[in-house]
């Protein structure tokens, strides 16, 4: 078949797309922006994957389905990959909400401010769920949050949010035994641009796993917080702005367990009492139904919905 | 046609926003919808800009979960293709991933190919490649080998390949049924087989994807060739935990390589998984992808090489 190759945007029924790659520090973030065919509703929603091995339609395209449904709602959307996963540049080395990750987030939040967006609502599923609640207490122009199953116990470490050590060893371990295979040692011995690719590859993993022991993340001038903030100075800054957090958590799934055991997240609960949580009977981590991924999509704009009411009532 | 476009009175430049260099690999990454409205895939193309183009590469990748599984190995594997000088695109097909669906959600095979014709008639349109070697992963070498066939056999890659559709559906139904015994809220559910299911009923869930019965019995009656082009060049990569090509793909080899194709392979150690792994670990950072993406960058480049 061939098809007409120039056409920049998509005209649609109800939304039009278009892919981006956004600058973020030393990386450039892919994702895709869904806009409204009608009028816009002034909010922009950003969707966040859950890490590693995800990408910007999430799994099975929830996020695709997502973003083009609430265009009815006027909003415009964008889903996003993080550095290292993706589309995008990079290498997402662990799971500290810091540095680069936070930039990722602001070269998103800034575009969308920059093309119109008044406020600015995050949407993220587990890991992605903590990105967001962190980028909805760093960034003024973050009105709501949405998290699917957030583990937010992570938040209880502070800024350690990063694998333990005694994880760091396993991998280190896998690593070497990986690389030490016989296929992988022929190659090195007879194959020079192989070895010198791979020397470049182990020179690079072990400064990041250096930086990430010292904690000498790369600056970045527009996150100037190298680590996750305390729980209490996260949520106080939330509740102090009035941004809304929405929860969706399954019942039998840790990160729910975690927070309703009495004295698991001390801090946290403390903090975290005027969370509005929804709790559901069926699993939501990992999307890994059917059934759970049409949940979060109904649930999600089924939310928005309500909060673009909310948003009215209150301007 | 539209080249621009403003939100809440922002002016919007795509052509700024839709590609981007890497000043220390010279590569250029450039992403587009492709297609008639509403039938639009979501392609990327990845192209040398500090040396010149030597030659293109089209990345078909799979379906449902294994979309997901392969999908930054393809991207790591079109970085390092575009690094010595092959322009390459990868695409999403319609109805997975950004890409728009189909009318009737089931991707079929012809539906498959349609969208890799779409993306190789992009790579020839930006990079000037009329053949281009044909990278399939897993059930995508399926699409990459009736493409080379289609021009003129063209050098093939069959990564990980699905040797027969009918493979495919098997390994990912068993993958559903191990996964569902695992989860609490699927015990719940008939221990049939989901395969077996869908030869009654409309679609089914496997691996947390719709599979049509449409697409499983028009996907799971297609098979590699029997024989591939004389002197046609191809390399079969396989991941495997063990050091010997298994048996479906010996046979493949042994009877292509009889037929006159010209195969290498390439054996990567590692275990082929049908859900996406509950690890943190870099794509970039794991030794058999290292593997893949040299192994399969190497080949192609020697293959073009070696072309007068």
């Amino acid at each position: 078949m061939t098809a007409p190759l120039e056409q920049d945007t998509r005209r649609a029924s109800a939304y039009d797309e278009l892919p981006v790659y956004l600058p973020a520090g030393d990386e450039h973030v892919f994702g895709v922006v869904t806009r409204p065919a009608g009028m816009s509703n002034g909010t922009a929603v950003l969707c966040m994957h859950a890490g590693a091995q995800n990408l910007s339609s999430h799994r099975n395209g929830v996020w695709t389905r997502l973003c083009r449904e609430v265009a009815a709602l006027g909003y415009t959307t964008l889903r996003m990959d993080f550095h290292g996963t993706g589309d995008s540049s990079g290498v997402l080395v662990d799971r500290a909400v810091s540095g680069q990750t936070n930039a990722d987030v602001d070269a998103a939040v800034q575009w969308l401010s920059d093309h119109g967006a008044k406020r600015v609502v995050v949407v993220g599923t587990c890991w992605g769920a903590l990105v967001a609640l962190i980028a909805a207490a760093r960034r003024p122009e973050i009105s709501s949050a949405c998290l699917i199953s957030p583990p937010l116990r992570l938040l209880e470490t502070g800024g350690d949010v990063t694998k333990s050590s005694g994880q760091k060893h396993d991998q280190l371990g896998r690593a070497a035994a990986q690389v030490f295979q016989p296929s992988v040692v022929r190659r090195l011995v007879a194959n020079r641009t192989y070895r010198s690719w791979l020397i470049g590859r182990a020179r690079g993993r072990l400064t990041r796993s250096y930086a990430a022991a010292t904690g000498r993340h790369a600056p970045d001038p527009r996150s100037p917080d190298a680590a996750a903030p305390a729980p209490e100075r996260l949520l106080g800054s939330l509740q102090r702005r009035g941004v809304r957090v929405h929860v969706l958590f399954g019942a039998q799934e840790r990160t729910y367990q975690d927070l309703r055991t009495p004295g698991t997240l001390p801090r946290l609960q403390a903090a975290a009492e005027w969370f509005d949580i929804d709790v559901s009977p069926i699993s939501v981590h990992g999307l890994s139904t059917l059934e759970s991924q049409d949940l979060v999509v109904r649930h999600v704009h089924e939310w928005l919905a309500q909060d673009l009411q909310v948003t009215a009532a209150t301007e | 046609m539209s080249t621009s476009s403003t939100t809440a009175g922002h002016h919007l430049s795509p052509v700024e926003q839709s590609c981007w260099t890497d000043t220390e690999t010279g590569v250029t990454e450039e992403t587009k919808f492709l297609g008639l409205p509403g039938q639009q895939i979501l392609a990327f193309l990845h192209r040398p800009t500090s040396r010149a183009v030597v030659g293109g590469v089209v990345i078909c990748g799979s379906l449902f979960e294994d979309f997901q599984i392969n999908y930054r190995r393809e991207v790591l594997v079109a970085r390092r293709l575009a690094q010595r000088g092959f322009a390459t695109v990868r695409f999403h097909y319609r109805s997975v991933g950004n890409s728009d669906g189909l009318p009737s959600g089931a991707v079929s095979f012809d539906s498959m190919v349609e969208d890799a014709s779409t993306a190789a008639t992009w790579l020839a349109a930006r990079a000037g490649i009329t053949r281009p070697v044909m990278c399939g992963s897993r059930l995508g070498a399926l699409v990459a080998a009736h493409l080379a066939a289609r021009g003129g056999h063209a050098p093939l890659v069959l990564w990980a390949p699905i040797l027969s559709g009918g493979d495919f559906f098997r390994g990912m139904s068993r993958a559903s049924l191990l996964a569902g015994v695992r989860a609490e809220a699927r015990k719940r559910q008939s221990s049939a087989s989901t395969e077996g299911r869908l030869r009654t009923e409309a679609s089914v869930e496997m691996l947390a994807n719709r599979v049509h019965r449409s697409s499983y019995e028009d996907l799971g009656s297609r098979s590699l060739p029997e024989a591939p082009g004389r002197g046609q060049q191809v390399l079969l990569v396989q991941l495997a935990t063990g050091d010997a090509l298994t048996a479906g793909p010996q046979a493949l080899v042994s009877r292509w390589r009889a037929a006159g194709a010209v195969v290498d392979v390439l054996m990567v150690r590692a275990r082929q998984v049908w859900t996406v792994p509950d690890q943190w670990q870099p794509e970039e950072d794991r030794a058999p992808t290292l593997a893949l993406v040299e192994g399969i960058s190497t080949w192609v480049d020697g293959m073009a090489s070696a072309t007068p």
